[in-house]
């Protein structure tokens, strides 16, 4: 090759180098951002990341199957039809759409195999072939890029009022995910879109499995089947329980600085209870709540309305509120009952329910808690 | 292949005049699409004629290579071309990062400027759109000029290749005709606050953006904490509107209160000055009215006046209306 000797020498501020250090820049923020309530998440895309690093440290070859341009197109199809699935996926997402965006991240995977990631390989890594094939995807891309990106933003902001409120949506929701997607993996989809089939093993001596080849298969394994276990855990796991009661709580809001008792002349009780599911991703349901009584009924104060009901922390996990009620009967006795159901993020065919009940008797006797 | 070491030959590290004009595109490409300063005070508009001459500039002494057809290119050029895409490619991935990095760091910087809060929610600011578009544009021409060089593909022009120049007016004519003669788009929102409570009075949050042309040529907005008792309905949250205490619904009589009271300023709540973003390419100067009607409706109105040039010339008028009725009923919006 020619320009063997130009190559040489890898320089050290480089397009790519700079776009890793942005990548890592903003990544750290936003895990920083994770670390305090979701430390299981956070140690999770520390260990995808670590993961990105070791897998793309090792060489690849597409194998029979990959090597094959109709399943490559086939790749390459599958990952189109999700990025424009992710385009209807709104500002908050839903319990059946993670599992989708977990199949993206393997298809994706599987692309940098399929086209043995010189979409973006260091050029000193390339022939001569590659880097022309190389060049011409990301004409290709930049045009899709273009047309796709630039014009739908550009239409959206300035079109109608309805276009505007959708992009308003869309950069914060599906739609930002699937612009992330085209930015750093449509080159790769055009690479493995337009290559011939491979024909000649010549052009792929076959690999040898390095350790760091077997830890980067390992890796890849603890990263998906990790999200499953976490989700298994939600209903094999026993569920954890913590509560306490104070009696006549005080309200901080009384004159001067001195406290008042909440329930006033009557006696009080304040609850304080919370249950956490799972192992790994802890899903946490808690309750707090004072109610009151005065020798013919019971009655709530706050913390069992319906605005109250609010799942804590969850990790791998979606809570949705099924029940809060509370009522007094005939008999002055209050009961609350507040019922969550946790859905597995990755398997949303995966949940259980929590449930939370106070009864309290009109003097004062704690029935059922929590 | 044997056009490699050529064009590898090409990427000499002279300061040539091209090499300036790309590095005067980036920087004002950087001064668009940072957040700092958070207003450009209606110089964004030079700054984007700037962009568009030097864009020409670089367009014309790269004989606009990134946009021929592959027929019309030798196998130098058309490898130039293609590896001048990846390189832009990639150039936009790192530019989408940098403002996205520039968004925190301006969010952060603005820490305690409350005008965002409760206002209708904007996708991508003009200037950041326009940076965006700018990127995509330009960013191949400007690799092909950079990797090009003046070694081997920016012979001098003649006068008769610099025509192109000519659409610099006519492109800041039209931006000034089109911020004359566009219609003034109208987003609404009503209830993204839903915290705020009065006493003896239900209290909702309306916020409304008139803009022209996306923003680039200016926009008003107006956001209000609307409440009423079914008597009346006020504006709360900005003293500067003089909404009259007197039907303000209060916890005890006004005779027993130890001093009078008065209208917080709550600009989270309320607000009638532009965000910094909708000055960055025409000046915006608001001010806000409002009028309790005998029937006890409230009529709200922001004026805005968008001035692109100095000195008023040129300057559009555009009002905003909020009516509401005693009951909490819109009357009128837009």
């Amino acid at each position: 090759m020619v320009s063997s000797l130009s190559r040489s020498r890898r320089p050290m501020v480089t397009i790519e180098r700079i776009t890793a250090l942005l990548i890592a820049l903003l990544l750290g923020v936003f895990l920083l951002g994770f670390l305090p309530p979701f430390v299981a998440s956070f140690g999770y895309l520390v260990l995808v990341l670590v993961t990105i690093v070791v897998v793309r440290s090792v060489p690849v070859e597409p194998g029979a199957w990959l090597g094959l341009r109709i399943v490559r197109r086939g790749l390459v199809v599958v990952i189109s039809l999700i990025t424009l699935d992710l385009l209807t996926f709104g500002a908050s997402f839903n319990p059946t759409e993670f599992p989708l965006i977990f199949v993206l991240a393997l298809a994706d995977f599987a692309l940098g195999r399929a086209t043995r990631r010189i979409a973006s390989a260091a050029i000193i890594d390339l022939d001569e072939r590659q880097e022309s094939l190389r060049n011409q995807a990301h004409r290709i891309a930049y045009a899709v890029l273009a047309v796709s990106v630039g014009l739908v933003l550009l239409v959206a902001d300035v079109a109608t009022p309805d276009s505007h409120r959708w992009l308003v949506d869309a950069i914060h929701g599906g739609p930002a995910l699937s612009f992330l997607q085209l930015l750093f993996f449509l080159p790769a989809m055009v690479i493995a879109w337009i290559e011939p089939d491979r024909i000649s093993d010549d052009d792929a001596p076959r690999l040898r499995q390095s350790s760091r080849a077997r830890l980067a298969y390992a890796m890849v394994a603890v990263c998906i089947i990790l999200p499953i276990v976490f989700s298994i855990t939600l209903i094999a796991s026993p569920i954890r329980t913590s509560a306490f009661t104070v009696a006549d709580p005080i309200d901080g809001r009384g004159v001067n600085g001195v406290g008042i008792k909440s329930c006033g002349n009557n006696h009080g009780l304040y609850f304080g209870a919370r249950k956490d599911v799972g192992w790994g991703g802890v899903s946490s349901v808690p309750l707090t709540a004072v109610a009151c009584w005065n020798g013919s009924r019971a009655y709530p104060l706050w913390g069992m309305f319906s605005s109250d009901c609010h799942p804590g922390t969850t990790e791998w996990a979606f809570a949705s509120t099924l029940t809060c009620r509370q009522a007094t009967g005939s008999d002055g006795t209050l009961t609350f009952t507040y019922r969550t159901r946790l859905r597995a993020v990755l398997l949303p065919f995966i949940s259980r329910d929590v449930v939370m009940t106070v009864t309290l008797t009109k003097d004062g006797k704690v029935v059922q808690f929590p | 292949m044997t056009v490699q070491p050529e064009v590898l030959q090409t990427t000499s590290r002279r300061w040539s005049t091209v090499r300036i004009s790309v590095l005067l595109l980036a920087a004002c490409w950087l001064l668009l699409a940072s957040s700092l300063p958070a207003s450009l005070h209606g110089a964004g508009i030079v700054l984007v004629l700037a962009l568009v001459v030097l864009d020409l500039a670089l367009g014309v002494t790269t004989n606009w290579l990134a946009f021929l057809p592959t027929s019309r290119l030798d196998e130098r050029q058309a490898a130039l071309r293609n590896r001048a895409y990846r390189v832009a490619f990639r150039l936009v991935a790192v530019g989408v990062l940098l403002m996205v990095a520039f968004t925190i760091v301006g969010a952060i910087a603005a820490g305690d400027n409350l005008q965002s809060i409760n206002a209708v929610p904007d996708a991508i600011s003009p200037r950041h759109l326009v940076a965006f578009l700018e990127l995509l544009v330009i960013g191949p021409t400007a690799v092909i000029a950079w990797l090009q060089d003046d070694a081997s593909g920016s012979e001098p022009r003649g006068l008769q290749h610099w025509w192109s120049l000519l659409l610099v007016p006519l492109f800041a004519g039209a931006w000034l005709v089109a911020g004359q003669v566009l219609p003034a788009q109208t987003v609404t929102t009503r209830g993204s606050s839903g915290l705020f409570e009065a006493y003896g009075a239900t209290c909702d949050h309306f916020a409304t953006e008139k803009s022209i042309a996306g923003g680039l040529a200016g926009s008003a907005r107006l956001k209000v904490e609307v409440c009423w008792d079914g008597r009346h309905a006020f504006a709360f949250g900005d003293p500067s509107l003089h909404t009259p205490m007197d039907i303000v619904p209060i916890p005890v009589p006004a005779s027993e209160l130890a001093a009078p009271l008065s209208m917080p300023s709550e600009p989270d709540l309320t607000s009638c000055a532009p965000r910094d973003p909708d000055s960055d390419f025409v000046n915006v100067s608001e001010t806000c009215t409002e009028q309790i009607g005998p029937d006890g409706s409230m009529h709200l109105t922001a004026h805005a006046r968008m001035s692109p040039l100095s000195g008023d010339l040129g300057s559009r008028d555009i009002e905003i209306q909020l009516v509401v009725s005693r009951d909490g009923k819109i009357l009128a919006e837009g």
